[in-house]
């Protein structure tokens, strides 16, 4: 597999506030690459490092095979981006601002390519107007545009849906696929959102308080295997009296009256068929695969 | 790719309605000073030479278009770093309030090619300014009032400029006032570059050049051993064009001072802007 982003045990400090701390991770050739954390998490940084917007403290970057440091404009030729929202020129057009960042991406780009990605990214017919008159929704497709017009290998989109409504996020979430699919990129994703991730990335990385916990395939990383399941029962204590040590390894907590398991999802049955032998009253069955109950811990810390 | 950025920068620069402010408002004032003279221009004058014609007798028309010139960039020059600031002032603040700088310099381009290119794209605006006032005031002056001798009334001397001197002068005028200029562009640009609201660094270039002129203007001892090292001491130099003989070593000592002072400017502009990270 060949690696577009390597990240080398990268560190950003602001002061004494350490926003990202020796990450490291891999990025591969054609990958839709989730990179998922909190609010505050470090992906921004992070994600801004690999755009040379911000200098990292220690650590190396290398993007497709060389140093960031020493090859950024050979590099950047082949990035497009959105990051955090996508600003532009409002007193000009959407046409006028394409225009214009086109002619900075070190490509020359035809009017008919710029008519092409207006087209593909659904604003035809707006394209004169003025984009202090956009919404939101047309202005991070306006984004997309952007990082679309010199046909960059690699697309870098820092929390694409923000802001956008259902179907915004749809057609996002549909356009990245076909970018994906149709045209061979390779896309780093980042959002506070698991689900957004699992939906659109083949790989992902979780990170927290700027250090990586964990990193891999997404089917793997949320895998059905290891599911935290919740029983809610009339009464906890005497629910777990009465099960008298069964599963008593998988079990792992007490909230409310909710029992917790961890175990795997062809484990449920038998726990269910056991609680209905002891004659407890099952009021409910939900399950969390362990790392989207982890996430969501950690989403709760922050908000 | 530097002219492609310039052609980019010159572009947003004459996009944005306040850039025309400037030009306007010269426009404005060139008008009003001159119509003004035109209809009580005489009596102006004779208040200005009263004390003179009682020992010297005056003849020939001293209300001529170099007069009108003198006297217009005379008051307007000093209104000019405003107009100025307002558009240098944020041209990399102006970007990193609007996000646009994250757009900007994430494109193969260097940051010192966007310093270059805003700096050029600065300068031109600022010379066009200076341009439009020299050319309007002149222009005008000479349509109106005819061409004649200038005569410049200084607190302890007159000085007559053959009229046949007087464009080559006006022309000089306009260059050092482009350079003094250009002081005020690179501090704009260099507050600019501290900032990501492009309201500070036009504020605050604004009240620097307040503050240095009061401290220029006032003649107390202590203020006087600094007035040498201020730049708006320098940036009123241009008049010295209009004595004679000229002190051309006291004007080139005034723009070797001024370069002094640009070089250092863009130099902290070029090494902040540099370093920065990008967090707008």
């Amino acid at each position: 597999m060949e690696t577009v982003i390597e990240l080398n045990k990268i560190s950003k400090s602001f002061g004494a506030f350490k926003a990202v701390d020796e990450l490291s991770l891999e990025v591969y050739k054609g990958d839709v690459f989730g990179f998922l954390g909190p609010n505050g998490a470090g992906k921004s940084t992070t994600m801004r490092m690999m755009l040379s917007l911000i200098k990292p403290s220690s650590g190396s970057i290398k993007i497709f095979g060389k140093e960031l440091n020493t090859h950024r404009n050979e590099i950047m030729r082949q990035i497009g981006c959105i990051i955090e929202k996508p600003d532009f020129y409002l007193y000009m057009s959407a046409e006028k601002n394409l225009l214009l960042f086109s002619k900075l991406s070190g490509v020359s780009i035809s009017k008919n390519k710029i008519q092409e990605v207006i087209e593909l990214v659904g604003l035809k017919g707006r394209e004169k107007d003025k984009v202090k008159t956009y919404s939101h929704g047309m202005k991070q497709r306006l984004g997309i545009a952007q990082t679309l017009i010199h046909d960059p290998a690699l697309i870098i989109l820092d929390e694409p849906t923000t802001g956008l409504d259902p179907q915004g996020i749809i057609d996002i979430r549909e356009m990245i696929l076909r970018l994906k699919n149709e045209m061979g990129k390779t896309i780093i994703l980042s959002s506070h959102i698991l689900s957004e991730i699992e939906l659109v990335a083949n790989r992902m990385v979780i990170i927290n308080r700027g250090k990586q916990v964990a990193q891999g395939e997404v089917t793997q990383l949320l895998s059905t295997q290891d599911l935290i399941l919740s029983v809610e029962v009339e009464d906890g204590k005497t629910a777990l009296q009465k099960l008298n040590g069964y599963k008593k390894e998988k079990f792992s907590s007490l909230e409310n009256n909710t029992l917790k398991f961890s175990l795997s999802k062809n484990e449920i049955p038998e726990l269910v068929s056991e609680l209905n032998k002891a004659g407890i009253k099952i009021y409910g069955i939900t399950y969390r695969r362990a790392l989207e109950e982890y996430f969501l811990k950690l989403t709760h810390q922050y908000n | 790719m530097i002219y492609r950025l310039l052609k980019v920068e010159l572009y947003k620069i004459f996009s944005r309605p306040r850039s025309y402010i400037g030009f306007v408002a010269i426009a404005i004032l060139v008008f009003i000073f001159q119509l003004a003279l035109y209809v009580d221009g005489k009596t102006y004058l004779t208040f200005l030479i009263q004390q003179l014609e009682s020992n010297f007798t005056i003849e020939g028309n001293i209300l001529n278009g170099y007069l009108i010139t003198y006297i217009i960039l005379q008051t307007l020059i000093v209104q000019m770093p405003l107009m100025v600031a307002l558009v240098t002032g944020d041209l990399l603040s102006g970007e990193a309030s609007a996000g646009t700088m994250r757009l900007l310099a994430t494109k193969p381009i260097s940051r010192a090619s966007i310093i270059t290119a805003k700096l050029i794209g600065g300068s031109f605006y600022t010379l066009l300014l200076v341009i439009w006032l020299g050319g309007l005031a002149l222009g005008f002056g000479l349509w109106i009032f005819k061409p004649g001798d200038l005569m410049v009334l200084s607190t302890d001397h007159i000085s007559i400029i053959p009229a046949a001197e007087c464009l080559w002068r006006f022309f000089a005028a306009c260059v050092i006032a482009f350079i003094s200029l250009s002081v005020v562009t690179t501090f704009s640009m260099m507050l600019s570059a501290f900032s990501d609201n492009s309201i500070v660094p036009i504020v605050t270039t604004m009240a620097v050049i307040i503050i240095f002129t009061i401290v220029g203007t006032l003649d107390v001892p202590l203020f006087n051993n600094i007035k040498p090292f201020l730049f708006t001491t320098h940036m009123i130099v241009w008049q010295k064009l209009f004595q004679d003989p000229l002190p051309v070593s006291k004007i080139i000592n005034s723009i070797v001072i001024m370069f002094a002072y640009i070089i250092t400017f863009l130099s902290i502009t070029y090494y902040r802007f540099i370093k920065k990270d990008i967090l707008s």
